[in-house]
């Protein structure tokens, strides 16, 4: 047992913080205000500079743009990035499709695709969840026909992250509508850019255009841009979505810490009704078992991360993380709102009026972190069917 | 990063689970509430032929001279297996002897703990005290060689079969946070009376009453006004060793559920098959993996000496209350069957709540995480 991280990767961290302080991530232009995981304004500008620092690729090969380095170096960088606020998106989202890219992929398609995700040259979207194939992935019906060297794609597709700011998109569709519902599906790489296919914002309840919808009619994709078997998609999409589970979640505690450490910083200085807010037993209770349950989160993210390094599978953990760290982030923006209540007439000018904004936002936001990816409700019967063996229902 | 125990310490936790599930079945541990005594001297030399008992006994001392994190591994078993007895109670009254003690107390009394012969314990609670050692009132007045003990100690664990108990008393009339010392009391010494208390788990908790209770000078620990900051920290360790028999515990109760789950027909399919029973079970699933690894983080820096108060109070306050949860919600898969006297639920779930107070209860530890985090 030893829960330090290595010395090579605390210099990684040392690395990347120096950077986040001499560079800081809301100093680059900003393309969108929010990439909707409570970073503040997403930017591609940043997100080229983490892959001129080759902080985009930490854990690929070499010879594909990559550091050659380890999944916990990488890990440490996105921990220290998230604790720094920097906007997610381009550097976590991507690395599902990369993991796939490399898994699946032929030498082709990781020659053309990689170097230039490593550069932020192009970013990626995940195209899975449909109208009717929310939670039920098995019923997606965009349906791709081969058509010689081409398939030729139609359906839609609904909650990619960022799709309007990505040129490509991973993207599950059904290539044989007679097979057995898992046995008929195949993933794509697809151009968004391409005739056919249309993508449009989704404004959120928090008003942020994270989310996208696509639209794809008689879009052509040569044949080269299947990733994997046809057929075969389905294992790739779950590992996607393990993937996904875990990077989505894996840095929450880090932005939070951060929220908290604020908000501790607000409970110091401020008064109400005539008394000081540090000297409320309730709220000292409260951000202490909020403190409590972070450690929490951490370690299980941690522990997911050494598995991760492992090569193991995090199957359920992922889950496990996910299904904590979503519900964590509810109740740290609830308390967060509780606290800055009395504040809520703050003028622009106070200096808390940023923290009562994010909360704020954080507070809508955060409705729907418990619904991406997989709903909670997802998360807990895979933790009861893989992680106890529970029988399916 | 490394999650994972040592192949020793693997085995060991093997070599405890299996020999725990022949020498210590439910029956026994139910027959031991009802007991006087509380645990069986047969058991009790067994695990000390095992060399549990002087695990962390260095071995110029009689003992195995294992890590931390082997006790670790080991009290997580006994949790498991719902061990009943002095052992924890023990162990947490020798590491007293082992941090504070001096070398000629160790030398006489620690080979004798290692062979099973000697059982301790510890009294810290009182009355409206609680583990604040601030407020703790208890007196040991110097008198020529001889130091006079009075007050009142509450929870002492298995007092009724210890040969020692290792004391807090104030032996001076510093501020509160001074003064304060650790005594060895022989248990059978006069003027001093002892009464069960009637607790809900039926573990052996005792009223302990110091009426002028006169021991030798030389029966205290260490130089006397001791850092209060070392009797704090050898609360904080018991604290993690209460995390780790808590984990044991709450895996139990787990496994338990599942096999019940999977076991338990009604409409035609098992229960474990129905989204509301596993949505209870991953709600269980995951509380425990948080007092897991939250349990060896605390426990890792123990072993390491780095500092570790905030760690052992983050991970008490987590453990009190996510055993409390598992338990509810282990007795809600269970039906009306876990709720039956005979069953082996309610020996974990009555204990989780003994096991929720024992070294301070989450509000109590939260207070002090409220601090470390700055405000």
């Amino acid at each position: 047992m030893d829960f330090r991280f290595s010395e090579q990767e605390e210099k990684l961290r040392a690395e990347v913080k120096e950077f986040c302080q001499k560079e800081p991530p809301e100093s680059f232009p900003c393309e969108i205000e929010d990439e909707g995981y409570g970073f503040g304004g997403w930017s591609r500008a940043f997100t080229r500079r983490l892959g001129e620092k080759g902080w985009l690729s930490i854990a690929w090969p070499k010879e594909y743009g990559g550091m050659g380095g380890s999944t916990m170096e990488r890990f440490v960088a996105a921990e220290e990035l998230a604790y720094h606020r920097a906007p997610q998106y381009g550097h976590l989202f991507g690395d599902a499709v990369a993991t796939g890219i490399l898994r699946y992929g032929t030498e082709e398609q990781k020659q053309e695709f990689l170097p230039k995700m490593a550069k932020a040259e192009i970013l990626f979207s995940t195209g899975l969840s449909e109208p009717g194939a929310g939670s039920d992935l098995l019923n997606t019906a965009t349906r791709a026909m081969k058509d010689e060297d081409y398939y030729v794609i139609n359906g839609q597709k609904i909650w990619p992250t960022g799709a309007h700011l990505a040129e490509w998109c991973l993207l599950l569709a059904r290539t044989d509508p007679d097979a057995p519902k898992s046995r008929g599906l195949s993933t794509f790489l697809v151009d968004v850019r391409s005739p056919g296919v249309t993508v449009n914002p989704i404004i959120d309840m928090a008003g942020a255009k994270s989310f996208t919808e696509i639209f794809l009619e008689d879009a052509r994709v040569h044949k080269k841009y299947l990733l994997g078997q046809e057929n075969r998609g389905l294992p790739l999409v779950f590992e996607a979505l393990e993937g996904d589970r875990f990077w989505g979640r894996c840095l929450r505690h880090a932005g939070s810490k951060k929220d908290l450490e604020e908000l501790v910083e607000y409970v110091n200085e401020a008064k109400y009704d005539g008394h000081r807010l540090k000297d409320n037993q309730k709220i000292r209770d409260t951000l202490a078992e909020l403190a409590v349950e972070l450690e929490v989160s951490r370690m299980l993210n941690y522990h997911a991360a050494w598995l991760l390094n492992k090569g193991a599978s995090i199957s359920w953990e992922s889950s496990v993380v996910k299904v904590f760290a979503d519900e964590l982030g509810q109740r740290i923006a609830n308390v967060g709102l509780q606290i800055l209540g009395p504040e809520i007439q703050l003028k622009e000018e106070s200096r808390w009026a940023n923290l009562r904004k994010r909360f704020m936002f954080l507070y809508i936001f955060n409705r729907g972190i418990s619904l991406a990816g997989g709903t909670s409700e997802i998360q807990r019967t895979t933790i009861a069917l893989r992680g106890l063996g529970l029988p399916r229902g | 990063m490394d999650f994972s125990f040592t192949e020793e310490q693997e085995m060991l936790r093997k070599i405890a689970r299996d020999f725990l599930a022949t020498e210590c079945p439910k029956d026994l541990v139910r027959k031991m509430v009802k007991d006087e005594k509380g645990y069986t001297p047969d058991l009790w030399n067994k695990l000390a032929e095992l060399g549990w008992t002087g695990l962390i006994i260095p071995e110029k001392y009689g003992g195995i001279g294992g890590s931390f994190l082997d006790v670790v591994a080991l009290v997580e078993e006994m949790g498991r297996a719902c061990l009943p007895g002095p052992f924890h109670s023990s162990l947490i009254g020798t590491l007293a002897l082992l941090k504070m003690g001096s070398e000629h107390q160790q030398a006489e009394l620690l080979p004798q703990i290692a062979s099973g012969e000697l059982i301790l314990t510890t009294a810290f609670s009182e009355p409206g005290t609680g583990y604040e050692l601030d407020d703790l009132q208890c007196q040991a007045t110097a008198d020529g060689n001889e130091y006079v003990i009075n007050g009142t100690k509450l929870f002492v664990e298995n007092a009724q079969v210890a040969d020692l108990i290792v004391c807090a008393a104030r032996s001076s009339h510093g501020t509160r946070r001074e003064g304060i010392d650790l005594f060895l009391v022989d248990a059978s010494s006069p003027n001093m009376s002892l009464t069960p208390i009637d607790t809900m788990a039926g573990d052996k908790q005792c009223q302990v009453i110091f009426k002028g209770v006169r021991i030798p000078e030389s029966n205290r620990l260490g130089e006397t006004h001791t850092d209060k900051d070392h009797i704090k920290r050898l609360l904080e360790i018991a604290t993690v060793l209460k995390c780790a028999e808590m984990l044991g515990g709450a895996q139990q109760v787990l496994d338990m559920t599942v096999t019940y789950a999977k076991e338990r027909v009604q409409f035609d399919h098992p229960i474990g098959s129905l989204q509301a029973i596993q949505h209870h079970c991953a709600n269980m699933m995951v509380d425990l993996e948080g007092m897991r690894y939250i349990t060896y983080l605390a426990a890792w820096k123990v072993n390491e000496n780095l500092p570790f108060s905030k760690d052992a109070a983050m991970a008490k306050a987590w453990a009190s209350e996510a055993y409390k949860r598992i338990s509810d919600l282990a007795h809600q898969c269970h039906g009306a069957i876990g709720f039956c006297e005979d069953h082996d639920l309610p020996l974990y779930s009555k204990r989780t709540k003994a096991s929720e107070f024992a070294f301070g209860d989450a509000q109590y530890q939260r207070r002090f995480v409220a601090k470390e985090i700055g405000l």
